[in-house]
């Protein structure tokens, strides 16, 4: 017996010494000298399909391995890219892209006007809501030769190169087999003409690219680059440190360690920190047609008893800008165009004084009149308020009991209410609310539409305050029909000092995000106010730090095989499956109770 | 041997009946609850309605609920194992699963198997020093080990062997990109990133096998029949291994049957933690995306392999224990 | 044997004495912890991630309040929600099992049936995808671990049943013309009993475990003080690459602490009043 057990201890031993050969493909090659370039991402890719994208961590693949026809600069501005040059009509309408000629595809066929044309025109058809602004501004395009598309707008559109920067080119000998474009998941082998070719895709571990040797723009210096996934910034944080990875990316130290990244940095000459603007917005959203929040009066009390500076330093330890009025985030004011209007600032325009907060609440009638300590409007409903944050973001949290507690002081009293991300947008789209701390990413100006102009202010719309003012909407038509920078402009200026009078959403801060990333491995990263360090620019000048001799074999073959999806079996009727779901289902039954019983 | 035949009959029809409750649940949890699962495409404003309803065509759910969306889901689930699509992956749920599964029957699979041989040998052990100060020191630092919450001492030892001892990976499965030379290589790569959450949840399933065996050795040893061995002036040694260790070890097999099962489902919390790409993390964010086919795809597949496993822990219990009686279903 | 001789005999023993102190020691500081606290847990009272001093001695959050004030407050919630949510499945899981074992039949089949599906379902998965679905708060906790931890609770009950209603007496009541609710009462009951104390004793700590994971995995009530809510704002805020074990240690030691007090007084009251019953797990 004792044998037995002996046997069975060996079994057990062989079971978890076998466990490792069960596991996924293993990659094994001959050592050579390549260099990859190591980031963080954030979550999951959930789709390589260009028109499917909606994560930023899916754009960070997308722009290496796909083409754009615009591409934004370090500096902001967005420059014509895979349009060797565009010809604008006079009235804007008409856009004609002179296509490169050198442009080879990852198969190694010829990029034309053609895959062009149709990558527009299956936006056009399909209309995937991620491109809504494109397939709402193009009427047609027309293939004027090989290396020349022409494309009609609907109306004069400002923010069309922006828009475009978002548009991955796909081949169409390709995409045209595709069967349905909106479930496609495209992992397997996606082809595009960008500087990077897709390798492979451990599911929620990692991706991998390699370089493309033949990118028309030159090559690579760099071998390929790894996008690994981190659940917590932390954790990517921790990495870089560690030389496990690069840089982060997406994933930014979390505001109280800056300083002591800080002083690694100083510390170790392999590390940087870089200072991130993005443009983003974070504020607190009340629907503007609920009693109290209607009165304007009474959104000023509520803006008087907010402390940004309290909030720039509890919570983002003094790494952000203050909000402004305006909407608009103070990076604009960085780029070339000047988008910002200084001045229209929460702290400039509704310094923080919880006694003027009171005194402009005593004036609207709303006393606290049973001694609860919590006021009441004229007809007796008490200013007792649910906000609402998302469990995914530490800082909205933070804030909300921040405002909480101040509010709390000028008899406004606040449940914040943490609910997980899904349900918090959710609730944010249906405008049924009392308040919301959120953040919103909006990358260009006209996207300032989506939460301003008046035909957002419907269930499912970004305008969740429901805010509609006509002058604002002719200001935000304007600028999006308006192509000369000066005059665009001027009508954002007078726009965002419009919105700072009305105050449709409460302002709090723009975040700053600190990236840490390692030189000791490769050097020429391209620092840009708005990108992150690992960035388009960055991967295409990054190169050895120290030269290596060029690996003289050939990169391992990216063959992921495609697996075909096996077609169900349209043969058995539904009625069968019923009938014999229902037999065997009786069958058990039956042979349960008759058997049992003996 | 017709005895043992009817209880294998018995105990797998119950079996099926409890598996079609499952589906039956599965299938009406989303369809029932507030907030269809298009909601996850109703979201984006920009989807425009007709779109909308080729997505709900797609997704069967424009036609009735029973019964044809039933019937579909039956045809769908059991014969050609397809739980639907994922809203968020976009991809078969099976798919999506199965990209995952590998990892997590590593990370748990081998946990079990370690923390089964290490409890089952220390329960032996307590249970022969039973009531001495050895018995006392191993209960005591299984139950105080017990205690602790998994995610905590994951997070310790990634602090200390991690981040202060740069001894193991942050996270992960393997070194994204790395190139090996041999296969040791790569396993000694996998081992590297495997040790930390094995350390994590190893000594949580030991405490669990190790309290069951020695219970179950203690138990066994008042028997009448080791009396009876004890008396005929048997050696302990021969007494514990050759009869008690034999019969205790059954209920500690019902147990490991039971967490076979839950290998399916990976380890949430320690995945979480060691950023572990297995089915418990791919669970934890369907969860968060309010991902319904990706959760309930994923609680079927758990069920089902527990299902199976214990079936088979229960018939071996039967054939190798006279005392379990044919009735108890 | 009494009520009372049975917890002088469950003190009489190490464990009994060990698992008492340790909650005793619990217990007083979340009665007792507006009044030993240093500081009060929702003001800020200094820097945001200070190290300890004599000022904050286990240091500041990320917020700048007190840890060793939120440490003591936070014996408050975790202590109770453990509390509520293993009465509460032992009350349903007893009733269940109750009914299962006492009625039989088809009646106890269709309960062991539902307990069976519930067996079967993976936990912390189900808790997760409750908890989403309810929105955070103490009811949903509780509730998300109740309904979880009853199913164990009733097969357990049921087994009791069984094997109580076998025995001989009952079935001489039951031959004098005993009915059903008066043998439920008279004997089966107090006989189980002292096993469902047991049960609930030790089902506690499991609770305050899956109320930690699940506060951790960030599905608690982040605006509140709990051991598992201080550890998700360490994990969520980067206490981790600060190295403030100061911040991570305490609040898993104490729930360490606290469960392993729980479980040592379970198992000296399974020992007492049977000391063979442990197997029957």
């Amino acid at each position: 017996m004792e044998n037995k057990i002996k046997m069975f201890m060996v079994l057990a031993s062989i079971l978890v010494l076998v466990l490792p050969i069960i596991s996924p493909a293993i990659p094994i090659r001959a050592e050579e000298q390549e260099v990859y370039v190591l980031a963080s991402l954030r979550s999951d890719l959930i789709t390589m399909n260009p028109f499917m994208q909606t994560l930023i961590d899916e754009s960070n693949v997308m722009e290496l391995v796909y083409d754009t026809l615009f591409r934004q600069a370090p500096n902001g501005s967005f420059i014509p890219w895979l349009a060797e040059s565009v010809d604008i009509s006079e009235n804007g309408t008409v856009w004609t892209f002179h296509i490169r000629r050198n442009v080879k595809w990852h198969d190694g066929t010829p990029l034309t006007a053609e895959d062009v044309a149709f990558t527009l025109n299956l936006i056009v058809e399909k209309r995937f809501p991620s491109r809504s602004n494109v397939f709402e501004a193009i009427n047609r395009t027309e293939l004027i030769d090989d290396y020349t598309v022409r494309v009609y707008l609907n109306y004069p559109y400002a923010a069309f190169a922006p828009a475009l920067s978002f548009v991955y080119i796909v081949q169409k000998a390709k995409w045209e087999n595709v069967e349905d474009p909106f479930t496609y998941s495209n992992f397997e082998n996606p082809i595009g003409t960008g500087p990077f070719k897709w390798v492979e895709r451990v599911a929620g571990d990692y991706v991998k690219l390699a370089a493309n040797k033949d990118y028309w723009a030159g090559a690579p210096k760099i071998d390929g680059v790894i996008f690994k996934i981190y659940q917590s910034s932390d954790a990517a944080y921790m990495a870089v440190d560690k030389g496990e990875i690069d840089a982060m990316n997406n994933l930014f130290i979390p505001p109280h360690l800056i300083s002591q990244a800080e002083e690694k940095v100083n510390a170790n000459p392999a590390l940087r920190l870089h200072f991130r603007k993005p443009v983003y917005f974070q504020y607190i959203t009340c629907p503007l047609w609920k009693y109290p929040f209607s009165i304007k009066e009474f959104r000023e009390a509520l803006l008087y008893a907010i402390n940004v500076s309290a909030i720039i330093d509890i919570v983002y330890n003094g790494h952000a800008d203050p909000g402004s009025l305006g909407t608009m985030p103070p990076v604009f004011g960085e780029m070339p165009e000047n988008w910002y209007k200084p001045g229209l600032e929460k702290e400039v325009l509704y310094p923080f004084n919880l006694d003027t907060a009171k005194s402009i609440l005593d004036s609207l009638n709303f006393i606290d009149r049973d001694g609860d300590g919590i006021r009441e409007t004229p007809n007796g409903t008490k200013l007792e308020f649910s906000m609402l944050a998302s469990s995914i973001y530490p800082d909205r949290i933070r804030i909300a009991e921040l405002v909480r507690d101040w509010w709390n002081e000028i008899g406004v009293k606040v449940n914040v209410d943490v609910l997980d991300h899904r349900t918090v947008v959710s609730t944010f789209l249906s405008h049924d609310f009392d308040l919301i701390v959120i953040g919103i990413w909006l990358s260009e100006p006209d996207d300032w539409y989506l939460i301003l102009h008046s035909s957002g202010a419907v269930v499912n719309g970004f305008n969740t305050a429901e805010y509609k003012n006509s002058e604002v909407d002719a200001l935000l038509e304007q600028q999006r029909a308006e192509v000369n920078i000066e005059r665009r402009r001027q009508l954002l200026w007078e726009m965002q000092e419009k919105v700072a009078q009305d105050i449709p959403y409460l302002s709090l801060v723009h975040i700053h995000e600190a990236y840490m990333y390692r030189v000791d491995k490769v050097t020429g990263w391209v620092t840009s106010t708005i990108f992150p360090p690992g960035n388009f620019w960055s991967y295409l000048n990054l190169q050895p730090a120290t030269p290596t001799t060029p690996a003289t074999a050939t990169t391992p073959a990216t063959g992921t095989t495609p697996t075909e999806e096996t077609a169900p079996a349209a043969g058995v009727p539904l009625e069968w499956i019923g009938v014999g779901v229902v037999a065997v289902i009786i069958i058990a039954v039956v042979a349960f109770i008759v058997l049992r019983r003996k | 041997m017709t005895g043992v035949l009817r209880l294998i009959i018995v105990k797998l029809s119950y079996r099926i009946i409890i598996l079609f409750i499952i589906l039956t649940l599965i299938f009406l949890i989303p369809r029932l609850a507030p907030g269809l699962p298009i909601d996850y495409l109703v979201e984006d404003p920009r989807v425009p309605p007709e779109i909308r309803s080729e997505l709900m065509a797609k997704f069967g759910l424009d036609k009735p609920i029973f019964p044809d969306q039933y019937l579909d889901f039956l045809e769908r689930t059991i014969l050609h194992l397809d739980f639907g699509y994922s809203f968020m992956y976009q991809e078969s749920v099976f798919k999506v699963i199965a990209e995952r599964i590998t990892w997590s029957i590593l990370l748990v699979g081998s946990a079990l198997a370690i923390s089964f041989i290490l409890g089952t040998c220390l329960g032996i052990f307590a249970a022969w020093r039973r009531g001495k100060i050895t018995d006392y020191s191993v209960v005591f630092s299984v139950l105080f080990v017990r205690s602790m919450p998994v995610f905590w001492t994951g997070m310790i030892l990634l602090l200390f062997l991690s981040y202060y001892y740069n001894i193991f990976p942050t996270g992960g499965a393997i070194q994204p990109g790395a190139k090996y030379d041999s296969f040791l290589d790569y396993a000694y790569d996998v081992l590297r990133h495997l040790a930390l959450p094995l350390m994590a949840i190893i000594p949580f399933f030991t405490a669990k096998y190790l309290m069951v065996m020695r219970n179950s050795m203690v138990d066994v040893v008042t028997e009448d029949y080791i009396v009876t061995a004890k008396a005929k002036g048997l050696s302990d040694r021969k007494i514990m291994f050759e009869h008690a260790a034999r019969n205790a070890l059954l209920p500690v097999i019902t147990m490991l049957a039971i967490d076979i099962g839950s290998i399916m489902g990976g380890a949430v919390v320690t995945e979480t933690v060691f950023s572990y790409p297995g089915v418990g993390l791919l669970i934890y964010s369907a969860v968060m995306n309010h991902d319904y086919p990706l959760i309930l795809g994923a609680f079927f597949i758990i069920s089902a392999v527990t299902l199976i496993t214990t079936f088979i822990a229960e018939i071996l219990y039967t054939m190798l224990d006279p005392r379990v009686k044919a009735h108890e279903a | 044997m009494g009520f009372l001789t049975t917890i002088i005999e469950v003190l009489r023993r190490p464990w009994g004495l060990i698992g008492f102190i340790i909650l005793m020691f619990f217990v007083s500081i979340a009665i007792l912890a507006p009044y030993i606290s240093p500081y009060n847990p929702w003001k800020i009272t200094g820097r945001p991630f200070s190290k300890p001093s004599p000022d904050h001695l286990l240091g500041t959050n990320d917020m700048g309040q007190d840890l060793l004030s939120e440490l003591l407050y936070g014996a408050r919630l975790s202590l109770m929600i453990g509390v509520v949510a293993a009465v509460a499945s032992t009350i349903i899981g007893t009733v269940v099992g109750l009914l299962a074992g006492f009625l039989g039949g088809v009646f106890d089949r269709t309960l062991t049936g539902i307990t069976d599906v519930f067996l079967l379902l993976p936990a912390l998965p189900l808790m997760l995808v409750l908890s989403v679905f309810m929105g955070p708060g103490f009811f949903t906790i509780v509730l998300v671990i109740t309904v979880m931890s009853w199913p164990p609770v009733a097969r357990m009950v049921r087994a009791q049943v069984l094997s109580i209603k076998n025995r001989l007496y009952v079935e001489a009541s039951r031959a004098l013309g005993a009915g059903g609710l008066h043998i439920m009462f008279r004997h089966v009951l107090p006989n189980i009993a002292p096993v469902m104390v047991a049960i609930a004793v030790l089902m506690v700590g499991e609770a305050m475990i899956a109320e930690a994971s699940l506060s951790f995995l960030g599905l608690g009530d982040p605006t509140k003080k709990s051991w598992g809510i201080m550890l998700h704002w360490a994990f969520r805020t980067g206490a981790f690459s600060f190295g403030a074990w100061w911040w991570i240690v305490p609040p898993g030691l104490c729930i360490a602490l606290v469960v392993f007090g729980f479980a040592s007084l379970g198992y000296a009251i399974e020992e007492v009043i049977n000391p063979r019953l442990r197997a029957g797990r």
